[in-house]
């Protein structure tokens, strides 16, 4: 009888003791898509945007369940510090903001250039956000992008985070997740390089019948920051030869000037690629070598007289891909050695093969790094040539 | 209550046998190997990799090499004490070796070290828990809650323990795995480069707070006397210190793989690399499942030392019976993991500055008990 009354008493305390003090029922949480971050109008503070999901919109699961309305509403809200205009903007939402879900931090590029430090290590700090999360940087203001109405997907953050997928298509952004970027801040000669998008075109004007979307959302090059500080940008063609150096380049196109007739212009499809940086210390002089491996297969000639199946002709589009490669790289060393920052790593490589002489480059490295004498080579390879061998000529009969 | 009458003086019978002995369970070294692996990984697996790491960096890796060779030695020679008495525990064979007072004094010396361990044990469990997962918890609701399960487990006996550990540690060794096979793809080589930057001397001088977290083996030497095959203690000693180091590697190579700078400044980074997660957008947040290995985990670390400090306090003060001394013993070491530190900040930096002794009552006190034993040609019964 003791026993059976023990059971008892047990089982209720396990019923009314379930869950933790802060806990929070699934339907009464802020679920967040995107996260925006902009300087305020009052100094020093920071105002806070989000892309609220209504749960009501988004369940139903088939077409039309979900009702007619918007799936997103965004607030905004200012705040002192991060956290404190986080927990302001639950003044106009009733709902606690879950952070783990938010896969996309949209930063205004004022903020950036004033800072990112407090957002970064509360972000670290929390035990609520994740590391995963991808930082971008907005030309604009970070809550334009927010209000900006992406057609194709219910809510933005799914599109954002299909946007940075899709960058492995042409290889013209960078993907950096909030580790990578407080990788490089951490250490002493990295700079941090994410992704950059604005905002482009105009309000849909409502009288005027059309499919295109009006205000547009895209990404653009890549953000430069100097420890926590953002310094520059890098266009498409910087930004890839950062990502050359980097061997992050997985896939995209190579515009080059047909042999034999430079006015028109042939593409090839990169396949894959690679890099190694290679720091040589002889004499006490350091030389950097870059080198660049990539395979590419032709992927359209125009219509011109030529035989592609010469070995001639492939030499010279492999000379060709390499001029255009080794042209993006030096475009974005002589950007990098502009605004004075390391986004290759090329100071930790120089760190991983000579440990011992470190020491006397680590501090001196901001002095050093935009003259140093780097070498960059190319090594390109045409693979295949699709599913046709020459091109069709017009007038050939 | 409904004990048949001849059932209770068999019970009777049997407790009054088992008078010298306090505790008459058996535990096989299959079930010793497990209770070592659950206290030396269990909160090493947290708090070594970032303690480390701020020291020798991307070297770290081979601390724990150094290490657990280091304690594998250590373990030799506190298991040829354990081997020289076989049928006592360190608490009695000191006033064996040393004569009464001193040897009292050296009992006391571990009486307190159990429960001083216990409550840093505690308090880490405590921090770990409302820091990463229920900021808004009290502490002590999160501790009392924990203590009731180890109180109880604790009472039940050593046998049942060890079977706890039996059962709960290969399901938690195996899971281990299996997530650190899911960190792999996030594992970056060059975050290991280059390879001996601080220099060996750098390497060990910071071996002394994770041998003082590993030496905590010695805790085994209370346990000795309830082993099946006493004599084959050593082969159990080491190879409970060799799987808990190979684990503690494989956690090392993930933190530092994924998270390379800034592992030094974390808390709770075996944790964060597990959060980190994701396989094909589908396995994600499998953090729960580590925090209930670490749960089960650390209550059978704290059910060894309360078990120890508990036996031991009964020993040394020769009573007939130990649960009595469960519930103030408890007390004493949830008031103690309150009261010493102020903040998880302080409990770090007392943690440094305290590992010396702690390696001191680790492995200089019994080498010396043996050395003194020898010379003395002090033995044990032999089984």
């Amino acid at each position: 009888m003791k026993k059976i009354i023990i059971c008892l008493m047990l089982i209720c305390f396990v019923l009314t003791s379930a869950g933790c003090w802060n806990w929070i029922e699934i339907e009464n949480r802020g679920l967040v898509g995107i996260l925006g971050m902009d300087k305020a109008a009052e100094k020093g503070k920071i105002k806070v945007s989000m892309q609220m999901i209504k749960p009501s919109e988004i369940k139903g699961g088939k077409e039309g369940g979900g009702g007619a309305g918007e799936a997103v509403v965004v607030y905004t809200d200012t705040g002192n510090t991060p956290l404190d205009a986080l927990r302001n903007i639950s003044r106009k939402t009733g709902r606690k903001i879950f952070l783990p879900e938010i896969s996309i931090l949209v930063i205004g590029q004022e903020l950036a250039r004033e800072g990112v430090g407090p957002i970064m290590d509360f972000w670290r700090r929390d035990h609520e956000t994740s590391l995963r999360t991808q930082v971008i940087i907005s030309s604009g203001k970070a809550e334009e992008v927010l209000n900006t109405k992406i057609p194709t997907e219910k809510v933005g953050g799914f599109a954002l985070d299909k946007m940075l997928e899709a960058t492995k298509f042409h290889s013209k952004a960078p993907v950096n997740d909030i580790l990578e970027f407080n990788n490089d801040v951490k250490s002493e000669t990295s700079s941090p390089a994410t992704a950059a998008l604005k905002v482009i075109g105009k309000e849909k004007d409502p009288s005027k019948e059309s499919f295109s979307p009006g205000k547009k959302i895209i990404i653009d090059g890549s953000a430069v920051f100097k420890d926590y500080k953002m310094t520059g940008q890098l266009t498409e063609e910087e930004s890839r030869g950062m990502l050359w150096v980097k061997g992050k380049v997985k896939s995209g196109v190579i515009i080059i000037p047909v042999p034999g007739y430079e006015d028109k212009t042939m593409d090839l499809e990169i396949i894959r690629s690679s890099s190694k940086i290679k720091p040589e210390i002889k004499n006490g002089k350091l030389s950097i070598n870059i080198k660049v491996k990539q395979e590419a297969n032709i992927s359209s000639i125009p219509p011109v007289d030529i035989n592609i199946e010469k070995s001639n002709f492939i030499d010279k589009v492999k000379e060709e891909n390499e001029k255009a490669i080794k042209k993006e790289v030096l475009a974005s060393l002589s950007k990098a050695r502009d605004l004075n920052a390391d986004i290759f790593s090329i100071g930790e490589a120089l760190h991983e093969k000579y440990p011992r002489q470190w020491s006397q480059y680590e501090k001196r490295w901001n002095d050093l790094f935009p003259y140093l004498n780097v070498k960059v080579q190319v090594d390109a390879s045409i693979e295949r040539t699709g599913m046709i061998t020459n091109p069709l000529m017009v007038n050939s009969r | 209550m409904s004990t048949p009458a001849h059932q209770k003086t068999k019970l009777k019978k049997k407790s009054e046998a088992v008078v010298k002995m306090l505790e008459a369970g058996k535990i096989s070294n299959k079930q010793l190997v497990f209770l070592i692996i659950s206290i030396l990984l269990s909160t090493t697996s947290i708090f070594l990799p970032s303690a480390i790491y701020q020291e020798v960096k991307q070297d770290a890796w081979m601390v724990i090499i150094l290490v657990v060779l280091v304690t594998a030695a250590a373990a030799f020679v506190l298991a040829l004490l354990g081997n020289r008495f076989q049928d006592s525990t360190i608490i009695q064979y000191s006033t064996k070796i040393l004569g009464i007072p001193l040897g009292k004094v050296v009992g006391l010396l571990y009486i307190i070290y159990f429960i001083y361990i216990n409550a840093i044990i505690f308090r880490e469990f405590m921090d770990m828990i409302t820091t990463s997962y229920m900021p808004e918890t009290p502490s002590l609701v999160v501790c009392i809650s924990l203590f009731i399960a180890v109180a109880y487990l604790v009472r039940s006996g050593i046998e049942v323990l060890s079977r706890v550990s039996e059962i709960t540690i290969p399901v938690i060794l195996l899971l281990l795995v299996v997530v650190i096979m899911m960190v792999l793809p996030e594992v970056k080589i060059s975050n290991f480069k280059p390879v001996m930057e601080t220099g060996l001397l750098e390497i060990t001088k910071s071996i002394y707070v994770p041998l003082a977290f590993f030496l905590e083996i010695v805790t085994m030497l209370m346990l000795v006397p309830y082993v099946n095959k006493p004599a084959q203690v050593k082969r159990t000693f080491i190879l409970g210190v060799v799987i808990s180091g190979l684990f503690l590697l494989l956690i090392m190579f993930a933190v530092i793989g994924v998270f390379g700078n800034l592992v030094g400044s974390m808390n709770f980074s075996t944790l964060r690399v597990i959060k980190y997660i994701k396989l094909f957008n589908l396995i994600e947040r499998v953090e729960p499942v580590i925090m209930l290995m670490w749960v089960y985990g650390i209550s059978i670390k704290i059910a060894v030392f309360f078990y120890c400090s508990v036996l031991a306090l009964a020993q040394w003060l020769n009573l007939r019976e130990y649960k009595a001394l469960v519930l103030p013993t408890g007390v004493i070491i949830i008031t103690l993991s309150f009261i010493m530190w102020d903040s998880s900040m302080q409990l770090k930096t007392h943690v440094k500055t305290i590992a010396p002794f702690f390696i001191v009552v680790e492995i200089a006190i019994p080498a010396f008990l043996l050395g003194v034993s020898a010379l003395r040609g002090i033995k044990g019964v032999r089984k």
